[in-house]
């Protein structure tokens, strides 16, 4: 009973560590895919190491619950653990040293942070322990029947022999011109702590009481478990944006700007995700209120990331550029690998398009997939039924924002916010109100000075009559009365708060820049005050689209 | 105990039975004035009699089909819930029978309380056999990345698919190989060439059992070689030289466009390791050139467009990219000299407001196909491209309807007899290109195409990879994907620039 007790200690701590990045984990489910059926079976055993592939991928789809696929995950490595106690004999406190393979592939599956957007190993959040674990298997499998007729230990032997036959696929964590081969210890810890097992036995200290040998198993397994913890990827900001982008997906704009409020400094593409939610809840003109600076992601490492690849296609899709959507869905699972969640655009993307034919074969192609089904049912009546189609949330928040007759040839450059920032600020002939405000605020966020007084222009002529948004008045004070100012505002109503906070805000600025303060230090002494303005953000705020 | 065995005995063989026994056609059901829906269309298609059978899905609301297939008094059923998998044994007898006749396909779909019979369709079965093999380059239909290519072998007369060569062998995570224009001489693999770029790059060559991995850029064109036509006869192979670049629309559903900012025509000399210039006039994007059957005329597409201040800028062909008409052209080659003619318009697309792309030649000589689209050299994006037929007698043209869809049709080629002519087509989804070949008679008549069959029907659905540049082979590729890849790892042997033969 005491044993079974201990043996279930390290996958009770794994388990809680897997579920306190349960987040993360039901991203890896969306940033995997696996598709039932003969085809992709066979086109993945056509890679090395396509079998373990294959199964990883199976199993990591189990993530969508995160409960349950750490379960899965806990269970290989205790099945591991028991039969590497047996096939080396190990006894007593020994036996707890069979568990720091299963440490380093704990550690494998929550150390990669942003690297969950570039590894090129589909289903390896799985295929490592697997393959590890069937290593393990066959070696005591070997092991036992060598053991009927020759009491030998020969267990790190057959273990070598069988690990380098089965082994076909070192994980690589490359990018670009950068890798890290920090990410890749744990797969040589794994295997060589196995071989190291046999040499355990030579060490003849044992713990002089029952109560030294608790302490000690106790012991390591805190450390083995914090430690684990301690490696892991726990940036806030990289869980946000994953949170923040599960919201999206799901048309929770509420969550998505809750998430942001609560970031006290978020990366930009936080800063997008936040402003995505304003525009769809036509709040858009709030965007400087909820803070709209960011920084760049950190990445623990010199990994250096773009939006392209994090949520470039969830980015174009919700500002409406279905094409440019489209496109980075299919780049990045093809340069990366194939992903439930790129799939998932190109089908919405297929019906926004009207690529009925399309769309059919990726939901087909969801549908054989364990968890994808229920989404599937959600959008195949809008490929049989317009009405479907036209009453779905896709059709109701994206549709505005289709300018079907415009049609222009252009690059990216891979720089998805700064190249529909730059769309949109430059957009003329818009079509509703929704897209009057993305082009007012797009042209603020750019701080284009130019494009804003022609976007505000326009939007007094659409909108005759109408009070004109707080945003809007603030950033026609400063940026529509200068001299080189293409609009003529002098009989402009703007509101007498807005302007009264307008004076102040020039002299406080005039004060502190006459005192000699430098410019950083008044934007933080200014912000508690005018960090709502735009006027802040214009002298202040930095956003830079990677 | 022999009551026992007589059991076990009875037991199995029933089972074997239920195993092996074929679906009935049902006693009672009701009609339906309509071909079924099938998938792929194999309705009324004509189809060569050293094909694999043609399974297919029927798309039709019920849980089991039955389809009876008869050929005069041979008949059998199949039936596998909804899929008609065909027995390759029986197929074969029944293609047999049915040269240059017809097959009657019945199709009975029990839909839980009744069954529904369909109105029978044919499929044809032409006298002419077709090349056994084809191959193609195996890729997602991305637009800058890449990951795994292949090129790959088909056995048409069974389902049989294997890598002529794959840059997994060769790529890492580090360093991509794109692998691209595979081409044969005269339908032969013997002689044949793809090119690498990026790692590892060159064009490899294949001469016999000799690999060579050669350089073609020289200082003096304006890229290595990209568009391939091996001469039928001599170790030679025209090839288009382009500076490609690449644009994305919008809103249009084309979602791409290729262009060449700039493109020429180069020869090279397989056996000398030289290249000369066929045409590098600046004012014309010349590409795509193909060889007639006799080699004694190289033909070629050229878009004329002049840069306005003489050099070449992307913004400005890309504003220009609706105003690019490919014509397609015609120079006489002296086989002895080596010398091309001056060049002779064969078809003005240009003068229609069309642009004609991917120009090849009937082994007889009297046919030229190609693919005609609104603009553009790049048609496989274009859902408008459509193959035309030019009679090289008459010059007449003809949309070869029979072959055509709604969606973008384009790398037509034939048959090494003439008698087949392949497309490299969208029309079942839009994004992925597929195989579909067409009989086209002796009279100039093209039938309706049929997809290139796959053992499981639903295999192009679930199937992430386009068929790119389908051609026919009479012969597999002997050299074996290690080999070329041990090439692919030396250096790739640099070729010298010559001046051009003249008359």
């Amino acid at each position: 009973m005491k044993k079974a007790i201990y043996t279930l200690l390290f996958p009770l701590a794994a388990y809680i560590i897997l579920l306190l990045h349960a987040d993360y984990l039901h991203a890896v489910a969306e940033g995997d895919m696996f598709i039932g059926g003969q085809a992709f079976f066979e086109e993945t055993l056509r890679t090395p190491g396509g079998f373990w592939t294959w199964i990883g991928c199976f199993l990591t789809q189990f993530f969508t619950y995160p409960w349950l696929g750490a379960l899965i995950l806990v269970a290989i490595w205790t099945a591991t653990y028991i039969m590497l106690t047996d096939a080396f004999r190990l006894k007593g406190w020994h036996s707890l040293l069979a568990w720091i393979p299963l440490f380093a592939l704990l550690v494998s599956v929550i150390d990669i942070g942003y690297w969950l957007y570039y590894i090129m190993m589909p289903g390896y959040w799985f295929s490592q322990s697997v393959s590890f674990f069937a290593a393990v298997l066959t070696t005591w499998i070997i092991v036992r029947l060598v053991r009927l007729v020759w009491n030998k230990d020969i267990a790190w032997i057959v273990f070598i022999i069988v690990y380098f036959a089965m082994m076909q696929q070192f994980p690589v964590f490359h990018h670009r011109n950068y890798e890290n081969h920090l990410l890749q210890l744990p797969f040589i810890v794994a295997p060589v702590s196995v071989v190291l097992l046999s040499l355990i036995r030579l060490v003849k200290w044992q713990p002089r009481s029952k109560w030294a040998t608790e302490i000690t198993t106790f012991t390591a397994l805190a450390v083995f478990s914090i430690t684990a913890y301690l490696l892991s990827f726990r940036n806030a900001n990289f869980h946000a944006e994953i949170r923040m982008q599960s919201a999206l997906e799901a048309f929770e704009w509420d969550k998505v700007i809750e998430e942001a409020q609560a970031a006290k400094n978020p990366t930009n593409l936080m800063v997008v995700f936040k402003n995505i939610a304003l525009m769809h809840t036509d709040r858009m003109p709030e965007m400087f209120k909820i803070n709209n600076c960011g920084s760049m992601p950190e990445t623990g490492d010199s990994l250096i990331v773009r939006t392209a690849q994090i949520a470039g296609p969830l980015v174009y899709y919700y500002f409406g550029q279905i094409n440019y959507a489209y496109r980075r869905a299919m780049e990045n699972n093809v340069q990366y690998r194939l992903q439930a969640r790129n799939m998932k655009m190109m089908a919405r993307c297929a019906i926004m398009n009207h690529e009925f034919d399309l769309a059919a074969k990726y939901l087909t192609i969801l549908s054989k997939s364990t968890f994808n089904k229920s989404w599937v049912r959600e959008y195949e009546p809008m490929l049989r039924f317009a009405d479907n189609l036209h009453k779905s949330k896709d059709f109701q928040f994206i549709a505005p924002l289709l300018n079907e007759d415009i049609n222009t040839l252009d690059i990216d450059n891979s720089m998805p916010v700064q190249w529909i920032l730059n769309h949109f600020a430059d957009l003329i002939n818009t079509k509703n109100r929704k897209q009057d405000n993305i082009a007012l605020c797009t042209s603020l966020w750019v701080k284009d000075e130019y494009a804003f007084c022609i976007q505000f222009y326009n939007y007094s002529k659409n909108y005759p009559g109408e009070p004109t948004p707080e945003l809007y008045q603030q950033a026609a004070l400063l940026l529509g009365r200068s001299e080189d100012s293409p609009i003529n505002l002098d009989n402009f109503p703007f509101d007498q708060l807005i302007l009264d906070r307008f004076d102040h805000f020039n002299s406080d600025y005039a004060s502190m820049s006459n005192m000699g303060i430098p410019l950083k230090e008044i934007g933080t002494r200014m912000r508690d005050v005018y960090g709502d303005t735009y006027w802040w953000y214009y002298y202040f705020g930095d956003f830079k689209a990677y | 105990m022999q009551h026992t065995k007589a059991v076990l005995l009875t037991l199995v063989l029933t089972l074997v039975l239920i195993a092996c026994g074929r679906p009935e056609v049902p006693d009672s059901y009701q009609t339906e004035s309509r071909p079924p829906k099938i998938m792929p269309d194999y309705t009324d298609v004509t189809i060569p009699a050293n094909i694999c059978p043609l399974n297919f899905r029927v798309f039709e609301s019920g849980k089991q089909v039955v389809a009876r297939i008869s050929v005069d008094d041979l008949q059998y059923t199949y039936g596998n819930k909804m899929k008609v998998l065909f027995d390759e044994e029986e197929w074969n007898m029944l293609l047999e029978r049915a040269k240059g006749g017809k097959m009657k396909v019945e199709v009975f779909v029990d839909e839980g309380h009744q069954w529904k019979a369909y109105q029978p369709f044919s499929i044809y079965v032409a006298k002419d056999d077709i090349d056994p093999y084809i191959s193609y380059r195996l890729i997602q239909p991305a637009y800058v990345a890449y990951s795994d290519l292949t090129i790959a072998q088909r056995n048409l007369t069974n389902y049989d698919e294997s890598d002529i060569y794959s840059n997994t062998l060769v790529a890492t995570p580090k360093i991509g190989q794109c692998i691209n224009c595979h081409s044969y001489q005269n339908y032969r693999t013997d002689h044949m060439m793809f090119h690498m770029r990026e790692g590892l790059p060159g064009t490899m060559i294949v001469e016999g059992k000799q690999l060579k991995k050669v350089n073609l850029k020289t200082p003096e064109i304006i890229s290595a070689g990209v568009y391939p036509a091996w001469h039928p006869t001599q170790n030679l192979i025209a090839y288009s030289t382009n500076l490609i670049g690449q644009t994305f629309h919008t809103k249009d559903v084309a979602k791409v466009e290729v262009q060449d900012k700039e493109s020429d025509l180069i020869l090279y000399d397989v056996s000398k390791d030289e290249v000369f210039t066929i045409s590098n006039d600046s004012n014309e994007l010349e590409t795509f050139p193909t060889w007639s059957a006799d080699g004694n005329t190289l033909y070629y597409c050229s878009a004329h467009f002049e840069y306005k201040n003489g050099s070449s800028e992307d913004a400005e062909i890309i504003d220009s990219y609706k105003n690019l008409h490919y014509n397609i052209y015609a120079r006489d080659f002296d086989q002895q000299t080596r010398a091309f003619s001056e060049r002779r318009i064969i078809f003005d697309a240009a003068s229609q407001n069309k642009s004609a792309t991917l120009p090849r030649v009937s082994p007889d000589g009297k046919y030229l196909v190609f693919s005609l689209g609104n603009f553009g050299c790049f048609h496989v994006w274009h859902p408008e491209a459509d193959i035309w037929l030019l009679n090289l007698e008459t010059l007449e043209t003809q949309n070869l309807e029979a072959l055509n869809s709604d969606r973008s049709d384009s790398y037509p080629s034939f048959s090494s007899n003439g008698r087949w002519i392949m497309t490299d087509s969208r029309r079942d989804d839009s994004n992925y290109t597929r195989p579909y070949i067409a009989y086209f008679d002796t009279d100039g008549n093209c039938h309706k195409a049929f997809e290139l069959p796959q053992r499981d029907p639903e295999f192009y659905t679930l199937f992430l990879r386009s068929y790119n540049r389908p051609e026919f082979m009479t012969e597999p590729v002997s050299i074996t994907p290690e080999q070329f890849a041990i090439e692919a790892k030396k250096d790739a042997k640099n070729v010298k620039y010559v001046t051009a033969p003249t008359h």
